[in-house]
């Protein structure tokens, strides 16, 4: 029963064991750990250097008004594939009829793939 | 014979009365008080896993189980199939097993969910009565049975969308839902009585043995047609999708996680259908399903990541995340019947088509799991905020520490990030798919990217962040609500640690019995 | 509420239509009709009623919880009928009472239509007859209260 629980998961072409992955994840966290315990401790409490940066602008007193809404995030990643996030948009109307309109077109598609018509 | 074995024997039959009787016994009950209630219908559901574990047991065993209703043995005694009946195989237990996980997440956590709303009791009337449809769904062996099942749960679902009545968009979203499954069921109705016009049969293994190549002719294309349309629709498979992010987002969160299981029993119908019902004529070069199957697929993919990332509102971006994770399993699956429906390809590619059924059967339950545990925890969000927007959130995983860790769980194994759970499936689809067209799993991994980024920017917008004095005071969500999570997301991780040994049992079966159809319409009619 | 004249009328034919409904249940597996049709025709004779005495009088006789635990009554007994199929027929939904002694057990010998057959099928008439007054008639009242409570604000 145990072996089994243990067995390597094999894909076809590949394997996968979630074991092994989580005993290299282990490794590599211990890495991480010793590089960070590595880091310069003779940083000055209370300075600037203890400061957030941001990109230089001053940190706000309401720290509320720090936090990135929701709509704004990936602004760059929606900017660009605008025109395909329109258009999907476009689809989306929230009309029954619409929806109808879409089954209908797409028995009609079905009906020219299988040679029905 | 012991009673374990009467209860195998009846067991098709009482995992669908079992709810039915507890569904009207619920008004009732319901007069002695809430708590007594609610232990009545997690009792009534515990009975009805219980019964499908049982089941599952034996099926998993190799047989197919058959049960006649109103008859005087389980058998089927003559070549004539007159009765209702059900065959239960591998795929059917599958599909079952889903459905009792969800709904007894979903009724746990209803317990604190509900708690403040009226009208309790036709909520659980209605929340059994869906199960029970599920189960028929899923259970039947009888395709005029299936309608009547789809309507049940589609009548069901339709009212516990709208549930929340005060809200103008809930009860949009279910007339929405009401005129597309009423329309799709229709459809389905139709091309039913096409095959029962022409082959004097409603059994799905008596008209899968009538169905062959010599009879094949324009009334089995068209019936074939209609079924596929009208349940990929119910199944939410773009571009026929609307319908679902609406239902999805709008419906308390506690009838989201079942509405999963229900998209996704009409996915079980697409399935049947292709795979058992035109089993006969797989290979006839006209029905070639597994090309469309698999660039719907990527449609849905597309449209459900790229939806996704715009969306404010939170269960709306988990609705199109789950759209997302549909097209994986048409993927996963129409790549099997793609290469399962060509004569041409030699034995050695069954091996991998066979894979990526594996993935995309696999995904179903993963897909349940994940996606159900987002919807809890987007409810669980809201009862403690009473906001649903991403952009007035910010800054909860300082109060809701468990939901937060619940939802990096969910996160993870959404977007395929290995240890968890959604990382083994679909590895099995890209390795699989890629055989087929290197161009499909690219087009695969960049989704399951964009999933990721998705999901983090709702973990970053809403558990992130600094303090918000409007959610200064939030409370963590009630013990049922975290129970309920928990058990979804100690599965996740348990599917996601175990998963050759999750493969092996449950979905290797469900493979084998939707790729070997003539043991499913052999079983009863005996060789004829 | 109506004038004299539709409230007389209305308190004449109510027992005929009920009658009617009524026959149509329980006869429903020998002629056209059944639990659903007959119970549907007794509720529209009580929404007659409704219809003629006005929303207000009806709500003072009969309460909706009431019609909903005999609607869920109707339902338990649809199943109730079908488990017991399972205990004593051995399946679910076992016809166990045809061809016995008991009520409805006998077995139709001519074409001639016997009121003592059908085995369950009479029970389970009964229960959707039941059914079906009770939900419809509650769903009507629950409109008609709430149309008539919108009018009178």
């Amino acid at each position: 029963m145990f072996e089994q629980l243990l067995k390597t998961f094999d894909t076809g072409n590949g394997y996968w064991n979630p074991l092994v992955w989580g005993f290299a994840f282990l490794i590599i966290f211990l890495i991480i750990y010793i590089l960070r315990g590595r880091g310069n401790p003779s940083y000055k409490r209370g300075t600037e250097q203890t400061k957030v940066f941001l990109s230089g602008n001053p940190e706000y007193e309401n720290k509320e008004l720090l936090h990135v809404k929701a709509s704004n995030l990936y602004w760059g990643w929606v900017e660009s594939t605008k025109w395909v996030i329109n258009t999907l948009k476009k689809m989306h109307t929230g009309r029954a009829n619409d929806y109808i309109l879409w089954f209908t077109f797409m028995i009609a598609i079905f009906m020219l793939l299988l040679g029905v018509i | 014979m012991n009673i374990l074995d009467i209860l195998l024997q009846q067991s098709p039959a009482l995992i669908v009365a079992t709810p039915l009787l507890g569904a009207f016994l619920t008004p009732l009950i319901g007069k002695l008080g809430y708590n007594v209630r609610n232990i009545f219908i997690i009792i009534i559901l515990a009975v009805t896993a219980f019964l499908v574990f049982l089941l599952a047991s034996d099926v998993f065993s190799g047989n197919i189980h058959t049960y006649v209703f109103g008859g005087t043995t389980s058998t089927v005694l003559s070549n004539t199939v007159i009765r209702i009946l059900f065959e239960v195989d591998g795929l059917s237990i599958f599909m079952a097993i889903i459905t009792v996980i969800l709904s007894l997440a979903a009724v746990i956590y209803s317990w604190a969910f509900m708690r403040e709303e009226t009208g309790q009791d036709k909520y659980y009337t209605l929340l059994l009565l869906m199960t029970t449809g599920m189960f028929g769904m899923v259970l039947t062996g009888d395709l005029f049975n299936f309608f009547v099942f789809l309507e049940i749960t589609s009548i069901a679902s339709c009212a516990l969308i709208a549930f929340w009545t005060h809200k103008a968009k809930a009860v949009e979203a279910a007339f929405n839902y009401m005129v597309i499954s009423t329309i799709g069921a229709l459809f389905v109705l139709l091309s039913i009585a096409f095959l029962y016009g022409k082959y004097d049969a409603l059994n799905i293994a008596k008209l899968a043995s009538r169905i062959t190549p010599v009879s094949f002719s324009f009334i089995d294309k068209l019936s074939l047609i209609l079924l596929l349309a009208a349940l990929t629709m119910k199944a939410g498979i773009a571009p026929m999708h609307m319908w679902l992010p609406d239902a999805y987002g709008r419906a308390p969160a506690s009838i989201s996680i079942i509405l999963v299981g229900a998209t996704q029993a009409s996915l079980y119908g697409v399935f049947r259908i292709c795979f058992t019902l035109y089993g006969n004529v797989i290979q006839i070069p006209e029905v070639s399903l597994g090309w469309i199957m698999v660039i719907l697929g990527l449609i849905t993919m597309l449209i459900g990541v790229f939806m996704a990332m715009i969306q404010i509102d939170f269960k709306k971006l988990i609705a199109y995340g789950a759209l997302a994770e549909l097209g994986y399993m048409f993927l996963g699956v129409g790549t099997g019947l793609t290469i399962l429906s060509n004569p041409q390809l030699s034995l050695a590619s069954n091996s991998f088509a066979l894979q990526a059924m594996k993935g995309g059967i696999f995904h179903i339950i993963n897909d349940a799991l994940d996606v159900g545990l987002l919807f809890l925890v987007a409810g669980a969000v809201y009862y403690a905020t009473k906001e649903s927007s991403l952009n007035n959130l910010g800054g909860i995983a300082r109060n809701m520490k468990y939901t937060t860790v619940f939802f990096l769980i969910g996160l993870l194994a959404v977007s395929g990030i290995p240890p968890m759970n959604g990382f083994a499936s679909k590895l099995l689809i890209y390795e699989s798919v890629y055989q087929l067209n290197p161009i499909l799993a690219i087009i695969a991994i960049l989704a399951s990217i964009m999933l990721l980024a998705i999901m983090v920017k709702v973990f970053y917008s809403a558990f992130l962040g600094p303090k918000i004095d409007r959610f200064q005071d939030i409370r963590e969500a009630p013990k049922s609500m975290l129970i309920a999570m928990g058990i979804l997301a100690s599965l996740i991780i348990f599917f996601g640690l175990f998963p050759d040994l999750i493969v092996n049992t449950l979905v290797e079966p469900a493979v084998k019995a939707i790729t070997h159809p003539t043991s499913y319409i052999l079983w009863l009619t005996g060789g004829v | 509420m109506m004038s004299k004249i539709v409230k007389t009328i209305a308190g004449i034919s109510f027992p005929f239509i009920t009658i009617y409904g009524l026959y149509v249940i329980a006869h429903g597996h020998l002629t056209p009709g059944g639990g659903f049709q007959g119970g549907a025709i007794v509720a529209s004779g009580l929404i007659l009623l409704l219809v003629a005495y006005g929303t207000d009088w009806i709500i003072e006789k009969i309460k909706e919880s009431h019609l909903s635990i005999l609607e869920s009554l109707g339902a338990l007994g649809f199943i109730g009928v079908a488990f017991l199929g399972l205990i004593f027929g051995g399946m679910f939904f076992t016809n166990f009472i045809a061809g016995t002694s008991m009520l409805f057990g006998g077995i139709p010998t001519s074409t001639a239509a016997n009121i003592n057959t059908g085995g369950t099928l009479p029970l389970m008439n009964f229960a959707v007859g039941l059914k079906v007054i009770a939900g419809l008639f509650a769903i009507v009242l629950v409109m008609a209260y709430a149309i008539s409570k919108e009018e009178g604000e």
